[in-house]
């Protein structure tokens, strides 16, 4: 939504979006309120040689409680558009591997990325289900280093499916679903990578594409929509796939021992999205399993840090860490996530510190705990 | 690379000393025949993408002569 | 009368060079005289220097050119010393600056009258090779840069015709009746470095040099390998400048030879004939390499495997016989040799070009000096010295280093140099810093927030670059890219008179940025950021792009294509430049005291020489007893006691006030950088914390205990130590042998220690004399692979085979056999020169051990993170050049813990190790470049990746306030860049060499 100067000029300057900011809590001079502000005020080639601008991590709190709806994520993100034609680049993570691999991705190449597929289970080119893996397999070689194994969450995926009866779409093509390039300003890099899955998709003739990163989904459900207008397939996040399944899907519980867990909403899954009751439902019906609500949860939880692998700094660990000690605080025994991304941030900021929280992913989980042979 | 599709032969690693330049050579030699068998770079298009939008703009205006 | 703080300095090469800047370092003014137009010796000639192969300029170039930019050392080239008086601490020295003809203000060295010069004179300094000019330079790169005419030939100073120099000359440089100047100079000591000439090869007439076109001297064959020489690096016959395919070189042409009165070994030839055939088969893998030779001297660091992989890898033969008879063919002029190899008759080949391995004799004009200033010399000319200090001549105060002291390689003429200039400025230390001058630079512009406004220079250098790459093509595509104000092609872009003009054109043209595409960072990268500087700049805009070594020579046969690349590489380079940011060294003060590690022979001259300077000294020795191996070292082949001399030392030491001992001592743990250590001793079991500026690593070595020859199983088998010791202890018991036998090379040259022990011939040699002054009728056989008395040592081989003692060769192949025999041993080889089997019965075998790295040296070298070579010998810097320095700065090494070595050398190198740590604590602040890790607080999250992967312990993470972060101790930074790569945020980053000039220089390489 393109921001108007009549819009930002909504603003009361109430400060409520600077004081929820997690940023802003470290850094002080990050304010949202003074950057709208200047933006009133200031010639627009000043305010987009600005380095904060890459600072904000799109979480959306301020959004959610700006009293005028005044949407400071897609603002920023506008900026930053115009910021990166001007040189205005942000600090990219871990050297830019991850940027540069969707990068090569807009062009042609045959990936070959399903070889973890054929040992978990069944799946095939065709078909109505289509599940949209996401980076997984790229974040499995590059986190190695933390002992995580992201693409244990999406084998887990495809036993659960498969236990389900349904044979999904896992595409050798799939490219990055292109929210980074896009919150990062690179709109062309995100419609290169936007048109490139669609024709996949289509190609396979699903009917359902099903998303295991909030990510995936958030980008294919609104921005895609935005792009190529109304979509010729059902967009699904995987918790709400299987809370409305679940009782045709007669599970059985293969008894893991019983467990106290807490959950951490994904910014993109619960607060932009508004989807916080199924994950809850899904752990809800695993015997054994008793859930503990962090201080901040739902609507009020606490960004995992980091955005779109830029900007990591002291403040992405502060922020971390705050939310680590928050959840060690509900005295639950793992921290459940349900986005991989904030999987490899909480665990990330616990090395070299003697926090030691398990942090795990919400359908490795559930995996462990449902029969699936 | 081999999740992306590249051919994992364009990579090479090799630790020689300043003072081994016949085998610097000898290994340059032989990668640069290697890589005329693989044929030219598949992603090439890619990258131009990456560079900072003002230099590339800089280099596009003045393509030099004999370049 | 106060003394004079400063040092003169007689002979500019490589020795005189080393002292001259050891000095002007560590706080005196340095007068360096030199009799040629130019400094850089014999050196300068060289074409590559063994073991290392690297190029003789490329290392010496930098050395000049600090001498040149050098604000304490005032170079007087063509000037003569005619008279020293005096005394230690105020000589007089009088001077003739000799007249060039031309004003040294005024001459920019532009060439332009050697250019127009009509007269051509053979060219000494490619000795006769080719022609100059009549006004001249000797060569390019020369130090000072200015040109002299050669009256002896000059038409208007032989007929009074022509002038044309003085017309084309822009400047007026040129002044026919400029006299010749006398001067006086004061200084408080003085070093003798006059160096050698080679040996007269036309003296040996039956090989014709100066008769036969294709027999050259070693010398000349140097000129000839030189790329930048009279035939460009393409080894030609003289006769019909075809290559030649068969080439042979004659060692001891001039050494040890009775007959011109020069008995003494020259040391090196053997060395440098094994790296010209090297040199030779690199440039032309199908020539044929033969080296003639008596004994093959591999002494030195190096030099051993060096010779092995002559053998090995390039297949140089060497055949043990002289060259008796060198016969031309007048039709083809190739030569045809006759020699007698052992054990065969008289062979006669044919060769198309022979080198001859011509000896060193000291410099007459040295020789003349010395003698008319009461320094004795020898037979030869050598100046006479101490038996146990190297450098101290027989005048006080004036000290000798070189190969005028005795002939010497590279490595050892270095160390002496720096061993002379302790000696001399122990001497001086009280004035230490009153005749210094401060450099004095204008204050730094600030380019901040300035567009960049880029210089770009193409070298040319001569025609290294200018053969292959179209230099004039690349200034002007240089001068078509953004930001670059001006673009030019330049002769000599590292030449002192370049330097101006760069700074003139910085001030022109309002420059910002610099970018010189020339050689190797590595030779002129400091010398660019000075006139930077002096042109009021930050020296870190300035950017080499390397278009030599990375281009021009190793694309010699594709021009178009190199200068193609030429172009493309300062693409690269004017984008980086685009992005380079000011950088401030770091200054921090100097602990002013030294610790020494070790309490032998070179430990305690190191403490000694320390304290003589005026510094305090902490010496720390392992054991409970001083002196090390030279305790039981009785006497050396010259007569001197290092066992009375240590006994000496031990008690100087012991009563300094500045100097502290700790026996039963160990180094437990090591931190911080040059100037400021801190070092954590157990002593005697208790930690004690100590804090040097600079510390000096002499641990020593020790005795190889045989395993073989039934060593440790026969009462009668003893080492060279073992046996000296009897000698001197018991002669009585020891006069009773009659029969003794000496097996060298034992644990020495074997394929795991790949070394030779440099001490064991000539122990061999002097204990066989001691043996023979006892009980003159002995018989004593010395079993050998080579003889290696080298240098003056030579004539000690001499007097053993005039008394009787005889020398038996073996091959590697055939080791000698020991058995024991009754009550005595046998013991039975087979000689190489007869290829008979000799069997001979001894009463006492003595094994001439090797010499290994005291015990312990690896774990120190842990601790101190010390690096060693294949042999367990600690490793210097650059064998060749720093033989004294290790890589990491502030700390040294000497004696046997650098290799083995005489008495007399760990002596020499101790007092050297001194002169250069002298130049770190002579200052009260030193300087660290700024070129390191700088980490972004705010990016840092503390996850310790980064010094996980620093191998130099520079980057920690530390609480610093209330959070962690990484801090980077800048003292021990090198800049190397691996915690950059391991840092996941792009919080560590390295100063001058930032992600985005790096990705920015990869970018317009692929545009």
């Amino acid at each position: 939504m393109q921001l108007t100067q009549h819009q930002i000029d909504y603003c009361m300057e109430c400060g409520v979006c600077t004081g929820s900011c997690p940023v802003s809590r470290n850094w002080s001079e990050f304010s949202p309120r003074q950057i709208i502000k200047r933006t009133c005020i200031e010639n627009p080639e000043e305010v987009t040689k600005r380095r904060e601008l890459w600072q904000c991590l799109s979480c959306g709190r301020c959004y959610s409680r700006c009293p005028v709806e005044i949407d400071f994520p897609e603002f920023n993100r506008q900026q930053r558009v115009a910021a990166r034609l001007q040189g205005n680049l942000p600090q990219e993570s871990h050297h830019g591997v991850m940027q540069t691999i969707s990068l090569l991705q807009t062009a042609k190449l045959t990936q070959s990325r399903t070889a973890w597929a054929r040992d978990a289970g069944k799946f095939s080119d065709k078909g109505d289900y289509f599940y949209f893996v996401g980076c997984l397999p790229y974040f499995e070689v590059t986190f190695r280093y933390l002992n995580l194994s992201p693409l244990t969450s999406a084998k887990s995926v495809l036993k659960i499916l498969n236990k389900m009866g349904i044979e999904p779409v896992i595409s050798n093509e799939e490219r990055c679903c292109g929210h980074d390039a896009l919150w990062s300003g690179d709109e062309e890099k995100f419609e290169k990578l936007a048109k490139l899955n669609m024709e996949v998709i289509a190609a396979s003739g699903a009917k359902t594409v099903i998303f295991s990163c909030p990510e995936g989904y958030f980008t294919f459900k609104n921005n895609y929509a935005k792009l190529f207008g109304n979509l010729p397939f059902e967009v699904v996040y995987l918790t709400e796939f299987l809370a409305k399944e679940w009782n045709n899907a007669n599970f059985t519980f293969s008894g893991n021992g019983s467990s106290s867990v807490t959950f951490h909403d994904p910014c993109r899954l619960g607060r932009l999205s508004g989807l916080y009751e199924s994950p809850r439902k899904l752990l809800a019906n695993l015997p054994e399993t008793k859930l503990v609500e962090m201080e901040r949860s739902l609507i009020n939880a606490q960004c995992c840090g980091t955005s779109a692998w830029m900007e990591c700094s002291s403040c992405s660990k502060s922020t971390q860490v705050e939310r680590i000690n928050e959840a060690r605080d509900t005295g639950a025994g793992t921290l459940i996530t349900a986005c991989p991304k904030c999987q490899i941030h909480l665990t990330c900021a616990q090395q070299g510190t003697d926090l030691n929280l398990p942090v795990k992913d919400i359908f490795t989980y559930l995996a462990e705990r449902i029969k699936l042979d | 690379m081999r999740l992306l599709g590249i051919d994992e032969r364009r990579l090479r690693l090799k630790w020689v000393s300043a003072s081994e330049g016949a085998l610097f050579a000898a290994e340059i030699q032989s990668y640069v025949e290697l890589l005329k068998e693989l044929g030219d770079n598949p992603l090439s298009d890619a990258h131009l993408c990456q560079m900072n939008p003002m230099m590339r703009s800089e280099m596009q205006k003045e393509e030099p002569a004999g370049a | 009368m106060e003394k004079s703080g400063a040092v003169a300095i007689v002979g500019a090469g490589i020795a005189g060079i080393q002292a001259a800047l050891d000095i002007a370092n560590s706080g005196f003014r340095v007068y360096v005289i030199e009799e040629k137009p130019s400094v850089g010796g014999v050196m300068a000639q060289l074409d590559k220097t063994f073991p290392t192969n690297d190029c003789s300029s490329c290392m010496m170039g930098p050395k000049l050119v600090e001498m040149a930019n050098h604000p304490n050392i005032e170079i007087l080239a063509y000037t003569d010393v005619v008279d020293i008086t005096g005394s230690p601490g105020r000589f007089e020295l009088t001077l003739k600056k000799k007249a060039r003809a031309i004003d040294p203000e005024k001459c920019v060295g532009c060439g332009i009258c050697a250019a127009k010069c009509p007269t051509k004179v053979s060219d000494e300094f490619n000795i006769g090779l080719n022609q100059r000019k009549a006004v001249y330079i000797p060569y390019p790169q020369a130090v000072p840069l200015i040109y002299t005419i050669d009256k002896e030939h000059c038409r208007y100073f032989t007929k009074g015709k022509c002038r044309i120099c003085e017309k084309v000359c822009k400047n007026n440089a040129v002044v026919f009746d400029q006299p010749d100047v006398m001067e006086t100079i004061q200084a408080g000591a003085v070093i003798l470095s006059g160096g050698f000439e080679p040996f007269n090869a036309s003296l040996k007439g039956e090989y014709g040099h100066g008769r036969f076109p294709n027999v050259v001297t070693s010398l000349e064959y140097e000129r000839i390998l030189s790329a930048a020489g009279p035939y460009q690096g393409h080894i030609q016959r003289l006769s019909d400048g075809k290559k030649p395919h068969r080439i042979a070189w004659i060692q001891c042409v001039g050494s040890r030879e009775a007959h011109f009165g020069r008995p003494h070994c020259s040391s090196v030839c053997c060395m440098y004939a094994t790296k010209q055939a090297i040199i030779t088969k690199e440039h032309e893998a199908d020539i044929d390499t033969t080296v003639f030779y008596i004994d093959m001297r591999a002494h030195g660091k190096g030099f051993e495997r060096f010779y092995e992989r002559a053998k090995s890898q390039y297949g140089v033969r060497y055949i043990r016989s002289l060259v008796s008879r060198v016969v031309p063919n007048p039709e083809d002029n190739t030569l045809r040799l006759s020699y007698a190899p052992e054990g065969e008759r008289v062979r006669h080949e044919e060769f198309d070009m022979v080198v001859l391995s011509i000896g060193l004799c000291p410099n007459k004009t040295a020789v003349d000096l010395a003698k008319k200033i009461g320094v004795e010399v020898n037979e030869n000319g050598f100046c006479i010295t101490d038996p146990l200090d190297a450098v101290a001549t027989s005048r006080p105060g004036i000290y000798v280093c070189g190969a005028l002291q005795g002939p010497k390689d590279i490595p050892d003429s270095v160390q002496q140099g720096s061993g002379a200039a302790e000696k001399a400025t122990a001497l001086l230390s009280e004035v230490r810093g009153t005749m210094i001058t401060e450099r004095k630079l204008p204050a730094e512009k600030n380019v901040a927030g300035q567009a960049p406004r880029i210089g770009v220079f193409i070298c040319h250098c001569g025609i290294n670059i200018a053969s292959t790459v179209d230099v004039k093509q690349v200034a002007e595509y240089a001068a078509t890219l953004p930001n670059v104000t001006y673009a030019t092609n330049t002769m000599f872009a590292c030449s002192t008179d370049q330097q101006q003009e760069i700074k003139r054109l910085i001030h022109e043209h309002n420059l910002n940025r610099v970018v010189v595409a020339s050689c190797t960072p590595r030779t002129h990268e400091p010398l660019f950021r000075d006139t930077l500087r002096e042109a009021g700049l930050n020296p870190y805009l300035f950017e080499l792009s390397n278009i030599r070594e990375q281009d021009s020579w190793v694309h010699q046969g594709e021009p178009e294509a190199a200068t193609q690349k030429a172009k493309e590489l300062v693409r690269m380079s004017v984008s980086r430049a685009r992005l380079l940011e000011p950088i401030y060294d770091i200054s921090y003060s100097v602990k002013q005291s030294g610790l020494v590690i070790g309490g032998g022979l070179a430990g305690l001259t190191a403490a000694m020489a320390i304290a003589e300077q005026g510094y305090e000294a902490t010496l720390i020795e392992r054991t409970d007893t001083l002196g090390g191996n030279a305790l039981n070292l009785y006497y050396t082949e010259e007569g001197a006691s290092p066992a009375l001399f240590v006994q000496e030392l031990i008690h100087k030491v012991e009563s300094n006030p500045l100097i502290k001992v700790f026996r039963q001592t160990e180094i437990s743990s090591i931190s911080g950088s040059c100037g400021n250590f801190t070092v954590a001793l157990s002593v005697n079991g208790k930690e004690q914390q100590e804090n040097h500026g600079v510390i000096v690593v002499a641990t020593g070595g020790e005795e190889y205990k045989p395993e073989e020859y039934l060593y440790g199983k026969n009462p009668r088998v003893m080492t060279q130590k073992e046996f000296e010791s009897m000698l001197v202890n018991d002669p009585e018991k020891t006069k009773k042998y009659n029969r003794v036998a000496m097996i060298q090379c034992v644990g020495s040259r074997e394929p795991d220690h790949q070394y030779c022990s440099r001490v064991c011939c000539t122990s061999a040699v002097k204990n066989s004399l001691k043996l023979k002054e006892l009980n003159p009728s002995a018989q004593i056989s010395i079993l050998y692979r080579d003889i290696r008395t080298y240098g003056l040592k030579e004539t000690y081989y001499t007097q053993a085979r005039q008394q009787g003692v005889r020398f038996f060769r073996f091959e590697y192949e055939q080791k000698p056999k020991v058995s024991a025999k009754g009550d005595c041993l046998e013991i039975s080889m087979l000689d190489a020169g007869l290829q008979l089997e000799v069997n001979m019965d001894a009463d006492l075998l003595v094994l001439s051990a090797a010499i290994r790295p005291k015990a312990g040296t690896k774990d120190l070298s842990e601790i101190m993170r010390l690096p060693r070579d294949e042999d367990g010998f600690f490793m210097e810097v650059h064998p060749k050049l720093r033989p004294l320095d290790f890589a990491t700065a502030g700390l040294f090494l000497c004696g046997l813990a650098q290799g083995p070595k005489f008495a007399n050398e760990a002596i020499a190198q101790a007092r050297g190790a001194v002169s250069r740590a002298l130049t770190v604590l002579s200052q009260k602040e030193i300087v660290s470049e700024g070129v390191i890790t700088q980490v972004d607080p705010r990016l840092c999250r503390a996850c310790g990746e980064c010094e996980r992967a620093c191998p130099f312990s520079a980057i920690k993470v530390q609480t610093v306030g209330d959070r962690k972060q990484a801090v980077v101790t800048e003292g021990l930074c090198t800049g190397c860049g691996a915690c950059n790569v391991a840092c996941p945020t792009g919080a560590a980053s390295l100063a001058h060499f930032r992600d985005n000039q790096v990705h920015e220089m990869l970018q317009a390489l692929c545009a």
